[in-house]
């Protein structure tokens, strides 16, 4: 299954041919509806739902400067190309919204540009509001323009959602790298993760007992010592559960402003090393975690962690996952580490607030929970691979993520055999 | 001066941090806060809930939790039916702090065994998640202190049923705008018009593109909203999309203020800061004497301001986002997102400009749009996205 669709060589070809033509489309010889503006390179990316068709690019640093003459990655403005095809016969709505709940309007674009000494219609000003993507796209159009989101630091990963009447929906997702910075989605190729032969088609009881039968920890590399519990499962399409991951606000990146000053203190303790990984790998199954997402709260301190890996099992034909979730509260010395994040010991509190989280962004459709993780009490906690207290109920919690979005009435509970 | 404070602050961080004190609370049972609390039921769960002032959280757990920009809301869940349900802390505060992080916060002040206790204390005291038929559980959700009185959602619910409650609790010292408003008594009987849906689209696309200033003279900015919704559906949208209501006479809505609907300022003016800058948008709200069918509906102006200023300085250096559509297609969003949108639809009524011929409101500020005025009914219930109606109005795109 390939959702994220490398540029291919026709691709290119066609958008360099769409390039040199793009120059007329932009400057307002549009076509009926169509409302085109050139890509910013030819790193497209392209996924069709149905009757609609995306493409993406995100225009690295320098392209962003050579396109709006202005250095906006330094103002935390970083542009993203999109142009929805509408081939269906009814309006549709794309919600820039669902690519970054805080994007900047055109406008602010150029006004942070001008470091705020604000001119009405400048060029600039009218350039970047020409190059907007807009919201509505008819039944029939082209429209393409510019979305302008936060900074992402590598590589770009964001929803786009599109939405037409009586529930029609086209939910995507994207991951784009953009040169100069650094890489940090590692594009697993989930078809060949486990030979034929290794997977393991599961029944409602075979999960329950499959998730059951899992390690209850993560473990360092070695595989010697224990490390964090296992307490989260989800069942649920790649696709799905990073579209699901996204919503909520969890990212394989930072954003510059939140990260910088916290990079500059780490990197200067630690080297560059840590600056480049600052999620640690943990394994399971052997490995190293196969998906490592953050997300950032308030105080750039405040970060929650999850790490996830794909099972061999699959449930009604989708593929089963298993994963670790923690909550820093803090920051600590140690002798091993220097620093390390404080982890909130009452891992059970973390576990459900995924749960709340990927409800509020409407992903999950079934829960329930199963045993694996082991008891260990408030008063008897057990120790991570950095030293970290932990007590849990012992159990996992099992999501079962939804294509299509869900609202908090619409969730069934699962009893599973055991409740927290 | 400054330094001098800060030098003191520095040392008062020192003695806290060699302090070697007991934790000392006291039971929340005896606490006269929760004399205070609001009751509301919905079909099987009933819920209570009360938010103890700063002075009340100190008493409670020796602890100045305000000053650290945490406010504890207690809860009281009771369930009447024969399921298990499940209480959604998450629906309180999108972004609570774990009971363990809030015991993190003050560990430097205590002894080994004070703090072991007052970890003790945080944990046992939260919110349980789960309450069993019959059961009545109660505890503190952890939020972030906002301006004003404490407004929050509630989110209960089991398998294939949710309860969403909204709890609206006054809070010493804080008087919100629009609780100068006497709603019941705005409009005259004979002066509601009530309408159905066609009326409605007729209605609003004929209004006033603006509001005026002062005298009623001049044009102010232009009416590029309209809400269908109870008072309820429209508090419930508001906070599940993240907007500050404001203090009555705030410098910060002096601009607001000045803009007039029927002679009168917004009933009610509503901000959303940008989580990495001083820009914030803002959402201003009149009930119109309309209703459609028994819905009241309000109409309203949304705009982006890039200044940041305040007060007197706001006049000055107050710059809206000209792109004034931009801010009317964030709020469709944030509503949509939020899950309060039932439906929505487009209606004409102002007059489009251009970007390179913008129009010009009574304090000078300029803006162009295509024209139109969004309609969002919005819903008491939460609604998933992909239920929301696209009702088929406007559609015709002016903005070419």
């Amino acid at each position: 299954m390939s959702y994220l669709r490398v540029p291919r060589p026709a691709l290119i070809m066609g958008c360099i041919l769409w390039m040199l033509a793009a120059p007329v489309l932009a400057q307002g010889a549009t076509n009926g509806k169509d409302q085109r503006v050139p890509p910013p390179n030819d790193r497209l990316h392209e996924t069709v739902i149905g009757e609609v068709r995306v493409t993406t690019a995100v225009p690295s640093a320098d392209e962003a400067q050579a396109i709006f003459g202005a250095k906006l990655y330094q103002r935390n403005i970083q542009p993203v190309w999109i142009q929805v095809e509408n081939l269906s016969d009814e309006t549709l709505w794309f919600l820039p919204l669902g690519l970054d709940e805080a994007y900047f309007t055109p406008i602010e674009t150029s006004y942070r540009h001008q470091n705020r000494i604000f001119i009405l219609n400048p060029e600039t000003n009218q350039d970047i509001y020409q190059k907007r993507m807009r919201l509505r796209v008819e039944a029939g159009a082209v429209r393409s323009g510019y979305v302008f989101s936060r900074v992402d630091e590598g590589t770009k990963s964001f929803n786009v959602d599109v939405l037409g009447d009586e529930g029609r929906h086209y939910m995507m997702t994207f991951f784009v790298p953009v040169p100069g910075l650094r890489i940090d989605h590692y594009d697993v190729d989930w078809e060949n993760l486990y030979s034929a032969d290794e997977i393991r088609k599961v029944d409602r009881d075979g999960l329950i007992a499959g998730l059951e039968a899992l390690p209850c920890c993560v473990t360092d590399k070695a595989g010697e010592n224990n490390g964090d519990p296992l307490n989260i499962a989800f069942v649920g399409r790649p696709k799905d559960l990073y579209y699901a991951l996204i919503r909520a606000g969890w990212d394989e990146t930072e954003t510059i402003y939140r990260a910088s000053l916290f990079k500059t203190v780490a990197s200067s303790l630690m080297g560059s090393e840590y600056r480049y990984s600052p999620i640690s790998a943990l394994f399971v199954f052997g490995r190293g975690q196969d998906v490592a997402l953050q997300k950032a709260r308030a105080n750039i301190n405040q970060r929650n962690h999850l790490r996830l890996w794909m099972t061999p099992m699959r449930y009604e034909g989708v593929p089963v996952w298993i994963g670790q979730i923690s909550r820093d509260i803090g920051v600590r010395l140690t002798w091993k580490t220097i620093t390390t994040h404080k982890i909130d010991p009452d891992v059970d509190e973390t576990r459900e607030y995924l749960l709340e989280d990927l409800v509020y962004a409407q992903s999950v459709n079934k829960f329930g929970y199963v045993k694996g993780v082991g008891t260990a009490a408030y008063d008897k906690p057990r120790g991570n691979l950095t030293g970290d207290p932990y007590f849990t109920d012992g159990l996992r919690i099992v999501l079962f993520v939804s294509a299509d979005p869900v609202d908090i009435s619409e969730i069934e509970v699962l009893n599973l055999g055991v409740r927290p | 001066m400054r330094y001098t404070s800060v030098l003191l602050a520095a040392g008062l961080q020192f003695l806290a941090g060699c302090a070697t004190a007991p934790f000392v609370s006291s039971p929340v049972e005896q606490a006269t806060f929760t004399d205070r609390a609001i009751e509301q039921t919905q079909g099987i769960v009933r819920v209570a809930a009360a938010v103890p002032d700063a002075d009340e959280t100190r008493s409670l757990t020796g602890l100045d939790l305000y000053a650290k920009g945490i406010q504890p809301v207690w809860l009281q869940v009771t369930n009447l039916g024969d399921t298990r349900v499940r209480a959604a802390i998450h629906s309180v505060d999108d972004e609570y702090f774990s009971p363990m992080e809030v015991a993190w916060k003050f560990r430097r002040y205590f002894s080994k065994r004070g703090r072991a206790d007052m970890e003790r204390w945080f944990y046992e005291n939260q919110m349980p998640r789960w309450i069993d038929p019959g059961e009545t559980r109660s505890g503190f959700v952890f939020t972030h202190v906002g301006k004003g009185n404490k407004g929050f959602n509630f989110d209960v619910y089991s398998s294939g049923q949710s309860f969403n409650f909204n709890f609206f609790i006054r809070m010493p010292g804080f008087y919100a705008d629009y609780m100068d408003v006497d709603f019941e008594r705005l409009y005259e009987d004979d002066e509601i018009r009530v309408v159905d849906l066609d009326g409605l689209r007729e209605i609003l696309a004929a209004l006033p593109c603006c509001s005026a200033d002062e005298s009623g003279n001049a044009a102010g900015d232009p009416i590029n909203v309209a809400v269908v919704g109870t008072r309820v559906a429209m508090r419930r949208s508001l906070l599940r999309a993240r907007w500050q209501e404001t203090a009555a006479n705030d410098p910060e809505t002096a601009v607001a203020r000045s803009h007039r609907y029927r002679g009168r300022p917004p009933d009610g003016t509503f901000q959303k800061s940008r989580p990495d800058g001083s820009e914030r948008k803002e959402l201003r709200l009149w009930l119109s004497p309309l209703q459609l069918e028994q819905t009241p509906v309000w109409i309203g102006q949304v705009s982006y301001d890039m200044s940041g200023a305040t007060g007197k300085k706001a006049f000055k250096k107050y710059h809206i986002d000209p792109d004034i559509d931009d801010a009317r297609m964030y709020l469709l969003q944030n509503f949509w997102y939020s899950q309060s949108l039932s439906a929505l639809g487009y209606v004409g009524g102002v007059p489009a400009a251009k970007i390179n011929a913008p129009s010009y409101n009574f304090a000078g500020a300029n803006y162009f749009t295509d024209g139109l005025r969004v309609v969002l009914f919005v819903s008491e219930k939460p609604i998933a996205m992909d239920e929301t109606d696209i009702l088929p109005w406007e559609l015709l795109l002016r903005e070419e």
